[in-house]
């Protein structure tokens, strides 16, 4: 397992154990996160809270989950990036296709 | 040739599964002095547990373990895809002919006997993994020839001439591999001239794969583009875009690209970016440094990439980077991480100089090596002259 999830009214709050989000873990996190959404789950909120470093193979599986969520309505956000991750991402426009918060309950805060 | 340098012999990771502790920490420090990373697990569970989220580079287990014993915890091995792979060996005191023959049926590349002196068995470990490793670069080899023979290259092996400009390029693939980096030039005249660089997400042959194809859709592109007399470039992207996201084969596979056209009437470049970092220009005028970002996602992302363009106007002694994120992933203390301006601040002594690119060249990136790179790293260059 990548992700220790939890449903809290209905949103699963996924958070990637992983210090380092790479190639060796790339295919397992996509895995978790297309059987959460074949699971049924309609938001996936995302923290990142332990990830220092993530290479572009990471990020390619995360892309292939929204990809895979788009045309089923079900949204990704991210929460609780480190300003290195931040920036990389905010660096290449994946701030534009995802929602990113600061963490769980800002990305909660949203819905209500 | 496709230069491809051969992966470095880097310290391994052994994972041993041993339920006495005394013995295990035994082999651990003899381990650990011959050179080798260990990781030390006392029972089949917690390895196969560990297993699911580190990869080590050779498994050595106990058979005798209360629970799972070495046989079953093997079983379970075997049964992952992601983990069958990973060779094993025993090291057990039960040296009964039968469970030896069992065990190596079970795919396991030796049976040590825990009587045989340290050394000895630290020996026949250094054996296994250095033949393990000549196998590996066997293989690698031959598919260098391979690639060769079919003359597929991913990076040009000269830079084109265009008046008002000099172009230069570099590139060093992930650890000697092959991968997603990809490097092209087309020369459309004595007045234009694109150039690009493109980074397919992923590592090694999986993302060298899908290079070509990537790279025949650009080309594709562009050349229709020039037929048509069309240079505008948001375009060109949002055709190529959409052409890989039409692509089936090509599904979620994801590319980063950055396109420029060199005007030598103008000197001007017209620039659009997908999913690509942000290129560092420097103005001669004002000795500055500036980075200039574009609004375009990845292609393969989304049907509608958001692609601009922008034009810069570049005077003589002005210079231009385009890199690949390859350039700004470092190491860092024990772990690894992206670092934008670290790289920006790396170049910045060297700009605006007469042979910046040389200078870059000599004391920066000859000092990406096997140690500190973590992706393929490639970068194209400009000056207006």
């Amino acid at each position: 397992m990548i992700l220790s999830t939890k449903e809290v009214n209905g949103v699963v709050q996924a958070t990637i154990l992983a210090v380092e989000a790479n190639l060796t873990n790339a295919d397992q996190f996509k895995e978790e996160m297309i059987t959460l959404m074949v699971n049924g789950a309609k938001l996936i909120v995302v923290s990142f809270e332990n990830v220092n470093y993530i290479d572009s193979s990471f990020l390619g599986s995360l892309v292939v989950a929204l990809k895979y969520g788009l045309p089923r309505s079900i949204d990704i956000y991210l929460v609780a990036l480190k300003p290195d991750v931040h920036n990389l991402l905010t660096l290449i426009r994946m701030d534009k296709v995802f929602r990113i918060f600061k963490d769980h309950e800002q990305a909660m805060e949203t819905l209500s | 040739m496709i230069a491809f340098p051969d992966p470095p012999t880097s310290v391994k990771r052994i994972l041993l599964v041993e339920d006495s502790v005394l013995f295990g920490r035994v082999i651990e420090s003899a381990l650990r002095k011959a050179g080798y990373e260990c990781v030390l697990c006392d029972s089949g569970p917690g390895a196969l547990d560990l297993l699911s989220v580190e990869i080590p580079d050779l498994i050595i287990s106990d058979y005798d373990m209360p629970g799972m014993n070495g046989f079953h915890f093997r079983q379970a091995v075997l049964m992952n895809p992601k983990i069958n792979e990973i060779p094993f060996v025993f090291l057990t005191s039960f040296t009964d002919n039968s469970l030896v023959l069992e065990g190596l049926n079970m795919y396991a590349l030796d049976f040590i006997n825990k009587e045989t002196p340290i050394p000895v068995i630290v020996s026949k470990l250094n054996n296994i993994i250095k033949s393990l490793e000549n196998e590996h670069l066997r293989s690698v080899r031959e598919l260098k020839i391979a690639a060769d023979a079919l003359n597929v290259k991913s990076i040009p092996t000269s830079a084109p001439e265009l008046p008002g400009f000099k172009i230069h390029f570099w590139h060093k693939g992930y650890r000697g591999y092959p991968g997603g980096d990809f490097i092209d030039f087309v020369r459309v005249d004595n007045r234009y001239c694109f150039a690009f660089l493109g980074d397919i997400m992923g590592k090694k042959w999986k993302a060298w794969f899908f290079t070509f194809g990537f790279l025949s859709y650009i080309r594709a592109a562009i050349r229709f583009c020039v037929l048509d007399k069309d240079f505008d470039l948001d375009e060109i992207v949002q055709k190529i875009n959409k052409l890989i996201c039409l692509d089936e084969s090509l599904q979620n596979i994801l590319s980063s690209l950055s396109l420029i056209l060199l005007d030598s009437e103008t000197g001007e470049v017209h620039y659009t970016g997908a999913g690509d970092l942000p290129l560092i220009g420097f103005k001669t005028a004002n000795q500055r440094i500036a980075t200039v970002q574009s609004s375009g996602l990845l292609l393969g992302l989304l049907e509608e990439g958001l692609y601009d363009k922008q034009v810069l106007k570049m005077q003589p002694g002005d210079q231009l980077a385009i890199f690949t994120d390859g350039m700004i992933d470092i190491p860092d203390k024990n772990s690894k991480k992206s670092d934008y301006p670290f790289f920006v601040e790396k170049i910045r002594p060297y700009l605006g100089q007469s042979h910046s690119f040389d200078l870059i060249q000599k004391y920066v990136l000859s000092g990406i090596d096997d140690s500190n790179q973590l992706d393929d790293a490639s970068i194209i260059f400009i000056e207006k002259q």
